[in-house]
């Protein structure tokens, strides 16, 4: 006898003794949980009891009425039944009987559909099971073998006053065909459990009528309708200069670029200084919680960037959120990206490069060395600028990266800088040094990496012989600066620098 | 057919159905033989004694008028007493919540009451186990209702706790939502960690942040049209970063006209809507040739009929944005089935990966063969028939890499050729193998990592593990060499599966 248990999610799971051994202890139970649907009451056996009853009471009064009719027929009798009629206490008593009987019809028919009884249908890896379920026992009514089903078919209709009710229909090879009512008190998912097993077990024997679109949401889909965004921006566009923000603490007085998770905008303060106002369009939620969540993780992470203090770190003088956007408010730096530095005047020579290096380095020992320690994990040609004055500063840490999507695991990044590491998710402090060898290689070649390689200049001007040529033919890096960066984009973290100063030293040892 | 799926509508009914044997529905319901038979009794005798004295004593006929009156009113009594008993409509929309009408005296008569006006939702209990509430009651202004929550089911209680969450943010729970187990939320997070007391808000937050990142553009609101009007943005589905996903419907059948592909449009279809921003900084060269590769793509995209992939319906510019119209599929995608309904059985497995293998032979067959880019759990569907469906494509993810240098996608799911730049056919054999590990361990494999039986259920069967590491090999060469072979050897693999479960059950079945 299967017996129905609840497993530690409250969903309740079939378990069946398989074998039962001679002593009464070694009884083994499988578990079987597929899917099990819930009926917690029913009220149509009640209803059908119901008219039941009245219907015999009608036909009690019709053959009263008729008798009543064939008797007056017959002169003796039609003068007992006057009687009877005229005698008031035969009269009450009569009346009382019949009161008496519709009382206790009533009672029973209220006792009879009382008795509930839940109806499961479960599917296990061989059968079918459809039982009732009186309190926790489980009575199993029919076992339906995989071999004997037909087909299965998922039905809706329309029923008075519950709406659209869905029902499973089980056809049998014998021409039987169970009907079991299928309850709006499903359990998550099983609709789809149910169609998974069965297009497993018994391929082709599902059948949906057709309003199959009708099948009940999943539940992140009520949510997802529930909380998604009702229109409450005040601005939709890019901000045009002259935009006040903070009720005009900055004006926005140009546009400097866009990045994947936000737009950069120049603008001016209040005292007249200039600031660069990184925007990240946060997400739009109805309920406040959520909201007001989403925006201390923002804060969060501003707060551990406002902390850091490091010339070679662009500083983050403020942040805020208007208008459903973070804004971080970040110190100015005239100047050029490595990016377009290598654009505009062409690949650098190795002096420039370890100059830029050791730069890095200290940058980069100093965010590792914080507790805990900061990490970049964006660290590219594009997010390096090189002052005017010569100063190399470090922008845009991954402050919006905190906010995206973690299970679904979206990347976006440079791929061309990210080692396997940081793919699988875990970056370290050595994954920063990748990135650094990675922007040294396009430094000396100008060309971006390629991805998860071990990067190596004399590689490539080896087998660019036109690259070469530029130089005299002969090739610009030393075989001592390819086996730092080599050493710097290994692909596992063991063959890398173990930190910052590793690199350091080794750069060190190399300028001139 | 025009309808839009049940995710859209603004309103949801359930069912309440108490499940105590003290009710006044069944109280009055069982009485209704005495209403009905006694008032048509008294009726039937006033109607002879009528028909008796129309002809006798005309001037008595205004005291039977009464009495039929009477009757007639007692029957009209008792049908709006069982119209009223027998009503479990529970319905609620971003407004009100509608009780049944059976509460109407709780309720003081008014049964449609306004979020605004709950004030408090007590859980109660009568054994003194708060873990495990009895009944959920609505504390209204002037009242307060009790629901069994027996009465409720999971589905309908997990509906109503969300709507009061959503809409009726300043009612209080008590005990709080964390301190009870209503085993109502899904067992992902149960799973997770978090526990049975995960609250709502938590579970939502972990949902939203999921689906919704900070992004550089302001996403569409529900109500926003693009192509003059004719395209209708119903709901946000997911964005992050440079892209947006929306779910949206046809306004009329007219875009046929000036859409880029002839298709088959019907008013009111839903359809699934792409869109991508370039950051600004992008300069014209790039953005010109992403442009004409991502429209060259959507082209071939075009051509794809099969029933089982969802189609591009269009593909169009519009205020700068990049769009890509896709039919919406209804179903379950195997992120969310996994994580509701657990690991799945090598069976159910081999299936699902018969049944992409099955799609992926379709379109690296097509002239010139389609590399999907982009198989993922997240981009399968399982709809009400059973069968898996492929519902996105990489082409838009392409189209953001290829104008900023970045890789877009799901990391656990790219190839190591993909991840350099140079996606082949068996790259999606890759995806393909990692989506089979999600699904047999329930979570997501290391990104560029290949899958070893260590890493998969130790009940696996071994040629399934086998294959999903072939198929997971970093080196593309070792994988097996087209989809069409894949899907030979599946179809072998679960047929021989098929058979070995069916004999060992029936080897089983004669032990016990």
């Amino acid at each position: 006898m299967p017996k129905l248990l609840p497993d530690r999610y409250g969903r309740n799971v079939i378990a069946e003794s398989v074998f039962a051994g001679a002593g009464n202890s070694d009884l083994v139970l499988r578990i079987n949980s597929i899917c099990v649907f819930r009926r917690l009451d029913q009220p149509k056996p009640f209803l059908r009891n119901l008219f039941a009853i009245n219907l015999l009471f009608w036909a009690i009064i019709v053959i009263s009425f008729t008798f009543k009719g064939i008797f007056s027929l017959l002169p003796s009798v039609d003068a007992l039944f006057g009687m009877i009629a005229s005698s008031h206490e035969l009269a009450m008593l009569f009346l009382t009987v019949l009161l008496a009987i519709t009382i206790g019809a009533s009672a029973f028919a209220f006792l009879l559909s009382s008795n509930y009884k839940t109806r499961r249908l479960s599917v296990l890896p061989d059968k079918i099971v459809i039982a009732r379920q009186i309190d926790n026992e489980l009575f199993v009514e029919h076992y339906i073998p995989w071999s004997s089903l037909v087909s299965v078919e998922i039905k809706s209709a329309k029923r008075l006053g519950l709406g659209e009710v869905h029902s499973v229909v089980i056809n049998t090879r014998g021409g039987k065909s169970y009907v079991v009512p299928w309850d709006d008190v499903l359990i998550d998912n099983s609709h789809a459990s149910l169609v998974n097993q069965l297009e497993t077990h018994a391929p082709g024997v599902l059948k949906v009528s057709g309003e199959q679109a009708q099948v009940k949401p999943a539940f992140t889909e009520l949510w997802l309708h529930e909380f998604a965004t009702t229109g409450q921006r005040v601005n939709a566009d890019l901000l045009a200069s002259g935009h006040k923000l903070q009720s005009g603490d900055y004006i926005v007085s140009g546009i400097l670029g866009g990045g994947g998770q936000g737009n950069a905008y120049l603008a001016q303060t209040k005292e007249g200084a200039t600031v660069v106002l990184k925007e990240y369009v946060l997400p739009v939620y109805r309920g406040a919680q959520v909201t007001q969540n989403l925006t201390d993780r923002f804060f969060k992470e501003a707060e551990i960037l406002k902390k850091l203090n490091h010339p070679g770190v662009v500083k983050l003088h403020h942040h805020f959120v208007e208008d459903f956007r973070g804004y971080l408010v970040l110190e100015y730096v005239p100047g050029l990206s490595l990016k377009e530095l290598v654009l505009q005047k062409g690949a650098q020579d190795e002096q420039t490069a370890i100059a830029i290096g050791i730069k890095l380095c200290l940058i980069l020992k100093h965010l590792h060395e914080q507790y805990p320690p900061v990490l970049h994990r964006d660290l590219s040609p594009d997010n390096v600028l090189l002052s005017d004055d010569g100063a190399v500063k470090v922008v845009d840490f991954n402050v919006a990266r905190q906010l995206e999507s973690s299970a679904s695991a979206t990347v976006v990044g440079k791929h061309a800088y990210i080692p396997p590491e940081q793919f699988r998710g875990k970056p370290t402090c050595q994954s920063d040094i990748y990135a650094l060898g990675g922007t040294l290689y396009y430094l000396v070649t100008g060309l971006e990496p390629e991805p998860l390689t071990t990067s190596s200049p004399v590689a490539y001007f080896a087998s660019q012989a036109s690259a070469a040529k530029a130089h005299g033919g002969s090739c610009p890096v030393s075989a001592d600066f390819d086996k730092i960066i080599a050493t710097a984009t290994a692909l596992v973290p063991q063959g890398r620098y173990a930190n910052a100063e590793a690199l350091l030293a080794d750069l060190s040892r190399m300028q001139r | 057919m025009s309808e839009l799926p049940p995710v859209l509508k603004d309103q949801v009914t359930c069912r309440y159905v108490t499940g105590g044997l003290i009710s006044a529905r069944n109280f009055i319901l069982a009485l209704s033989p005495i209403w009905l038979v006694w008032s048509l009794v008294v009726m039937a005798n006033a109607l002879g004694c009528l028909l008796g004295l129309i002809s006798a004593t005309p001037a008595d006929n205004p005291q039977y008028v009464t009495v039929i009156g009477f009757c007639l009113a007692l029957i009209g009594l008792s049908f709006f007493a069982l119209r009223v008993c027998g009503d479990y409509k529970l319905s609620f929309d971003s407004q009100s919540i509608k009780f049944p009408s059976h509460l109407l005296l709780e309720l003081k008569g008014r049964l449609r009451r306004s979020w605004s006006e709950l004030k408090q939702v007590d859980f109660v209990t009568d054994d003194g186990n708060v873990e495990h509430p009895r009944t959920v009651s609505f504390v209204f202004k002037d009242c307060a209702v009790p629901l069994a929550i027996k009465g409720l089911g999971q589905d309908t209680l997990r509906q109503l706790v969300l709507a009061i969450s959503a809409h009726a943010p300043a009612a209080r729970f008590v005990p709080e939502l964390s301190q009870v187990d209503l085993a109502i939320l899904p067992q992902s997070i149960s799973a997770a960690g978090v526990g049975l007391h995960a609250t709502y808000t938590q579970l939502w937050e972990s949902e939203l942040s999921e689906r919704f990142g900070s992004t550089s553009f302001v996403p569409m609101v529900p109500g926003d049209r693009l192509r003059d009007g004719k395209i209708k943005i119903v709901g946000q589905l997911a964005f992050g970063g440079l892209s947006a996903v929306y779910l949206a419907e046809l306004a009329d059948s007219s875009l046929a006209g000036n859409c880029t592909f002839a298709a088959s449009q019907v008013a009111g279809q839903a359809v699934v809507l792409k869109e991508a921003v370039l950051p600004v900084s992008v300069g014209d060269d790039a953005r010109f040739k992403a442009l004409s590769m991502f429209e060259r793509e959507a082209q071939l995209l075009a051509a794809v009929k099969h029933e089982r992939i969802a189609s591009v319906l269009d593909f169009f510019q519009e205020r700068g944005r990049s769009y890509l119209v896709l039919d919406h599929i209804e179903g379950t995608d195997l992120r969310h089935f996994v994580r509701d309904s657990g690991k799945q059985s090598a069976l159910v497995v081999t299936r699902w990966l018969c049944d992409i293998a099955e799609l992926l032979q379709y379109l690296h067959g097509l002239n010139p063969p389609l590399i999907h880019r982009d198989i993922a759990p997240d981009n399968i569907v399982l709809t009400p028939s059973g069968r898996l469906c492929l519902i996105d494509f990489g082409a838009a993810n392409t189209y953001i890499g290829t104008a900023t240098g970045t890789v877009v996608g799901k990391q656990s799911y790219i190839a190591p050729e993909q991840f350099r730049g140079k996606a082949t056919l068996a790259s999606d054999l890759y995806s393909l193998g990692c989506t089979a590990a999600f699904a047999l361990c329930g979570s997501d494999p290391l990104a560029l990592m290949q899958v070893s039986a260590a890493d998969l259920p130790a009940s696996t069967d071994s040629r399934l593990v086998d294959l999903v590491a072939r198929l997971t090999d970093q080196d593309a060469g070792v994988r097996p060499h087209s989809a069409a072979a894949l899907y030979e050897e599946l179809q072998n693999l679960r047929e021989s599966l098929l058979q070995e479960s069916r004999a060992a059950l029936a080897k089983g079945s004669g032990h016990a």
